[in-house]
């Protein structure tokens, strides 16, 4: 019961934050340099083509006015039209948000594959070889951008083998595995490195608990420890520097969805910049902050889960 | 059963820990030795820094980081004898019963989980199977409404529920040798009686062998047959408690008796034992108690340490007279 409540007052604090991003989306239109209307009806439309322009998006009204307007809009779902194709915002997004999920979601996969055998790995023998060595790695894939990551996994693996596409996003569900995977794995590679420093610290804390000494009083096996144990402990730090870097992990998103030609929202921001097509921009950007800030209440509802003393502390 | 009270469950020869700590090593449990035997408890009493609880946790292998052990530690349990590999002795044989129960209960794993972990070392139950009993062991230990509270997580639990769960962990393990590492310490008074109750009657249920450790000559004194006095790193006496509380050989342990308000009727000033343990990093030569004793003499500082005596009683101290001379 307690629960619910914590994740009822985590969404209930979200909504007053929400509305002060459509502020500062809304802030975007106002503040850019020259006139929207000119923008669409381009450099040698008459003064009266542009007038109309300007009178069906209201861009002679009061900024309040318009304000208003546009939170009564996105409230109703709908994010304007692009510029350039005329094509509603909603239904942009739409069509590119699966492949992000997707690269996301496969990304995030991956690299918990990746991290947290190795946290484990390093934890159990602090500093000998194997720490050394994944600290190292680590080290290196950090310092590596994703872009340069992208173009050697093309170069390396997907030229020579043709097991994977070099680059786009198919047509059916196994097309999309397959062009997935690199774009993926360039993901948590970028991502890996500061999961397994977090994971192996804490690891090694829980390691040294009075209650790992109990667990191995009462014979608990060595496997049993650490997912019965440890893990559980261990992971709320992980998942808040997860959380965290969100933000980092959309801007991975942008460079590798760029690097593979995905068409996903990444690819689909630069685009929008680059044409200044500033409805996209905004629908973009408003998206780009809802997921954080659901990211943040996904995470906290996990830690809330994974340590029980949260609902209390509340 | 003459046979079966013969029978060394336990047996401890010249163990010393090694603690590594900012690559310095100290030696803070120094050559001590010690038997239980079946059915017997035995009480291991000092004060902080003594090393009664590091000679303990390595009895079964559970030293902190930096901390090593050697020795001859034996078990000897109905099944046949082990020695060497504490592992198989963890959760088959013996069990543990630690000082915080806040923090030796994991808070991510309700009460009953905790229970059940340890029902599955010793008979690889099922969980619905282990559920039953893990509601049995918890009524067992006198936990009321056992099955709402298996489903509770420790920090919605009182320190001595707390306890109860970890000793009907300890339980599920069915041990033949409980040691026990303070277990009363961190408790209120009144449940501190409660829980050396339990520990009591669950012994003579049992009829398990027990390890007691405490600073509290009172509590050793409620619950174990035998007592080892240990002053820094070493073992200065062992005896019947009766006999040892009655007349101590030792002036340690006679000092700690005129300290404690249990054995001083009345309300009397305690006396208290001047100067402060040495420091580990430098024990000083000859009897480690001789900077504090009231009767120390030249000799004192050059004896070396031997356990004098039998089975039955023995100290450390090389004028032992000094004592009866004192109380007579």
């Amino acid at each position: 019961m307690n629960r619910y409540l914590f994740i009822a007052k985590r969404l209930a604090l979200a909504i007053p934050l929400l509305f002060g991003i459509v502020l500062l989306v809304f802030l975007i239109l106002k503040v850019t340099p020259g006139d929207p209307a000119r923008l669409i009806v381009g450099l040698r439309a008459s003064e009266a083509e542009l007038q109309l322009v300007r009178d069906q998006l209201g861009l002679d009204d009061p900024a309040i006015v318009q304000y208003f307007r546009y939170i009564g809009d996105v409230l109703t779902g709908n994010l304007g039209y692009s510029f350039k194709s005329n094509e509603a915002v909603t239904s942009i997004i739409a069509e590119r948000l699966p492949v992000t999920i997707w690269l996301l979601g496969f990304g995030a996969l991956l690299s918990l594959a990746i991290s947290v055998p190795l946290a484990i790995t390093s934890a159990r023998r602090p500093d000998r070889a194997f720490d050394h060595a994944t600290r190292g790695f680590g080290l290196v894939a950090l310092a590596m951008p994703s872009f340069w990551v992208g173009i050697i996994l093309i170069l390396t693996i997907a030229l020579p083998t043709g097991w994977f596409p070099v680059g786009g996003f198919g047509e059916t569900p196994t097309e999309h595995l397959r062009s997935i995977v690199l774009p993926a794995l360039t993901l948590a590679l970028s991502i890996a490195p500061l999961q397994v420093r977090s994971l192996r610290a804490s690891i090694i804390a829980v390691l040294g608990a009075e209650y790992v000494t109990t667990a191995r009083s009462l014979g608990v096996g060595h496997g049993r420890i650490m997912s019965k144990f440890v893990l559980r402990n261990a992971a709320p730090p992980t998942v808040s520097i997860l959380a965290l870097n969100i933000g980092y992990l959309l801007f991975g998103a942008v460079v590798i969805e760029t690097t593979f030609a995905l068409p996903g929202i990444g690819q689909g921001i630069v685009l929008a910049a680059r044409q200044r097509d500033i409805p996209s921009i905004q629908g973009y950007t408003l998206l780009f902050a809802i997921v954080v800030v659901l990211v943040f209440l996904i995470a906290d509802i996990i830690t809330s889960i994974a340590d029980p003393r949260l609902e209390v502390e509340s | 059963m003459d046979e079966e009270m013969s029978r060394t469950v336990l047996s401890v020869d010249d163990l010393h820990v090694q603690l590594t700590l900012g690559g310095r090593t100290l030696s803070p449990v120094d050559g001590v030795s010690f038997h239980v035997a079946a059915g017997e408890s035995l009480g291991i009493v000092g004060e902080s820094g003594s090393g009664k609880s590091l000679s303990l946790r390595a009895v079964l292998g559970l030293l902190p980081s930096g901390g090593e052990s050697d020795g001859s530690i034996r078990f000897a349990f109905e099944r046949g004898e082990i020695s060497g590999d504490v592992e198989q002795v963890r959760g088959h044989g013996v069990a543990m019963v630690f000082q915080e129960p806040m923090t030796a209960l994991n808070p991510t794993m309700r009460a009953g989980d905790l229970i059940a972990e340890a029902v599955r070392v010793r008979s690889g139950l099922s969980r619905r199977a282990a559920k039953a009993r893990v509601i049995e062991l918890m009524a067992s230990v006198g936990i009321p409404d056992p099955a709402r509270r298996a489903r509770m997580w420790p920090h919605e639990l009182s320190g001595g529920l707390r306890q109860r769960v970890m000793i009907a962990a300890a339980l599920a393990t069915e041990p033949e040798l409980l040691l026990c590492d303070e277990p009363t310490t961190a408790l209120d008074v009144t449940i501190q009686d409660q829980i050396l109750g339990l520990l009591r009657r669950l012994r003579e249920e049992r009829g398990m062998s027990m390890v007691f450790v405490s600073h509290d000559l009172a509590v050793v004194a409620e619950v174990c047959d035998r007592v080892a006095v240990m002053y820094a790193g070493r073992i200065v006496e062992t005896g019947p408690v009766d006999e040892v509380l009655r007349s101590p050989r030792h002036p340690y342990t006679a000092a700690l008796l005129a300290s404690a308000p249990s054995f001083q009727g009345g309300g009397g000033a305690l006396a208290t034992i001047p100067g402060s343990p040495p420091d580990p990093r430098e024990f000083p030569s000859g009897c480690r108690f001789a900077a504090r004793c009231a009767f120390a003499r030249d000799d004192c500082r050059q004896a070396p340490y031997t356990l004098a005596g039998d089975e039955h009683r023995a100290t450390a101290c090389i004028h032992p007279e000094v004592l009866m001379e004192a109380s007579a």
